[in-house]
């Protein structure tokens, strides 16, 4: 009688230390992923999402640019960014920034970039975290440094593309340092993808590792 | 005996287990919530962008891409360098900063590498910093550092790669892995998620940079 209440404590505790054991694993696992690929939080107006052009965007010729970065992250099932001429507390705004002060700094050697914000009291603040979760992104590329630094097209849909990777919560792929010998780092290595932070080009259909982290990100 | 002495034994086992577990995941999860905060404590609300940037793989591509290398110090504070925002119109009149940048004036204390001779005699130079001061549609003063870049301090020397451009002005090649602390100082606080995101490539530049360089640091890091 006593034997048999024994053996089933046991199984009980050996039941609950194997879960326990295989949620920590999982949750290791989950949380190495976030680290690498992609910022923690929520777009918390979903990923089916206007998005706002600027004029200044028809006037500098960039908009099949957005277009194309548009459709490069709608490829993936789930994610359908649109045009809209209207914006809300959803709605990303894509700008060519263009009113870079020359005189002041000469050339910024900055390509594009992606701030996100969230609705507080019923206002745009900026996150202080990439982490958080928030509402919309301003994503800005330079028309300055593109133009003179002659990037090609297919850079510049990379550019673009890369932004509005931002503005999904993907982080830049991983630059791997690895580690040799007494700590000594010996190489960095980069991915196909266009959140590599260099100017690769884009490549249509998407990269794979665009894929798989976008996929990861938000449960495809 | 089973019962007396077995049974809770056994009973005490498994608690114990299971709040070291409980204990290790409370630890995880505050780890995880200091991510928000903010490298340096200041009075100001810190902010972060990030985005695409002109990249070198090694410290000898950016030794190949920069005109001058050199230990220099900013000569001011933060809050007394000229900072340059400008903005952009939002759709429901809110606006947004475009360009936050900082022109920093950096005293040089020695010159690592120059493509020019005659800038081996250069005494200091405006360095363009990748943090600026904005203003939010509240009016509230706010700073805004791309790729969770960190403005140096006047208290400091750095390993700077510097290339100049056609204002006479100079971008820090790389921006945040052209910039390199002297002497290593240990992060007094939390470093971002950007910054965690920037760490290890940032100790891999590091390490080639103050390798090549260890003859001439000798003098500033003994």
């Amino acid at each position: 009688m006593f034997k048999s209440k024994i053996k089933k404590m046991i199984a009980i505790g050996v039941i609950c230390l194997t879960s326990l054991s295989i949620f920590s694993t999982t949750s290791y696992a989950y949380d190495k992923k976030e680290t690498e690929r992609y910022f923690g939080g929520n777009i918390t107006t979903g990923l089916n999402r206007p998005a706002w052009y600027d004029s200044s965007v028809k006037s500098y010729g960039y908009t099949s640019h957005f277009d194309t970065a548009r459709e490069y992250w709608n490829r993936m099932p789930g994610i359908n960014i649109w045009k809209w001429d209207k914006a809300n507390n959803s709605t990303d705004r894509y700008y060519v920034g263009t009113k870079h002060p020359r005189d002041t700094t000469g050339k910024i050697a900055i390509y594009g970039q992606q701030t996100p914000y969230k609705i507080v009291n019923g206002k745009a603040v900026e996150v202080k975290n990439y982490n958080e979760d928030y509402n919309y992104s301003v994503v800005t590329i330079y028309h300055n440094a593109i133009s003179e630094d002659k990037l090609s097209r297919s850079v510049v849909n990379l550019t673009a593309a890369h932004e509005v990777g931002h503005s999904l919560k993907l982080k830049h792929t991983p630059r791997i340092a690895i580690e040799g010998e007494k700590g000594k780092y010996v190489y960095l290595e980069y991915i196909p993808s266009v959140m590599r932070q260099d100017n690769y080009g884009l490549y249509m259909p998407m990269f794979r590792y665009d894929l798989t982290s976008v996929g990861e990100k938000w449960g495809y | 005996m089973i019962k007396k002495v077995l049974l809770p034994l056994l009973s005490i086992a498994v608690l114990t287990v299971g709040v070291v577990f409980a204990v290790s995941f409370q630890h995880k999860d505050k780890e995880k919530t200091q991510d928000s905060t903010p490298a340096k404590q200041t009075s100001m609300p810190v902010v972060e962008s990030q985005g695409l940037y002109e990249t070198f793989d090694t410290a000898e591509s950016m030794q190949k891409e920069a005109d001058l290398i050199v230990i220099a110090s900013p000569k001011k504070t933060f809050e007394q360098r000229k900072h340059v925002t400008t903005y952009l119109k939002g759709p429901n009149n809110e606006r947004y900063p475009e360009t936050t940048v900082t022109l920093t004036d950096v005293s040089i204390k020695k010159v690592l590498s120059s493509k020019k001779v005659s800038d081996k005699k250069l005494k200091s130079v405006t360095v363009i910093e990748y943090v600026g001061i904005f203003k939010d549609n509240d009016g509230v003063d706010k700073k805004l550092r791309f790729e969770g870049y960190e403005e140096m301090s006047e208290k400091q020397d750095y390993i700077l790669y510097l290339q100049k451009n056609d204002k006479g002005n100079y971008n820090i090649v790389n921006i945040i892995n052209g910039k390199f602390e002297l002497k290593s100082q240990s992060k007094a606080t939390k470093q971002s998620a950007i910054q965690q995101e920037h760490e290890a490539e940032h100790n891999y530049f590091n390490q080639q940079v103050k390798t090549k360089f260890k003859k001439e640091l000798a003098e500033y890091t003994n």
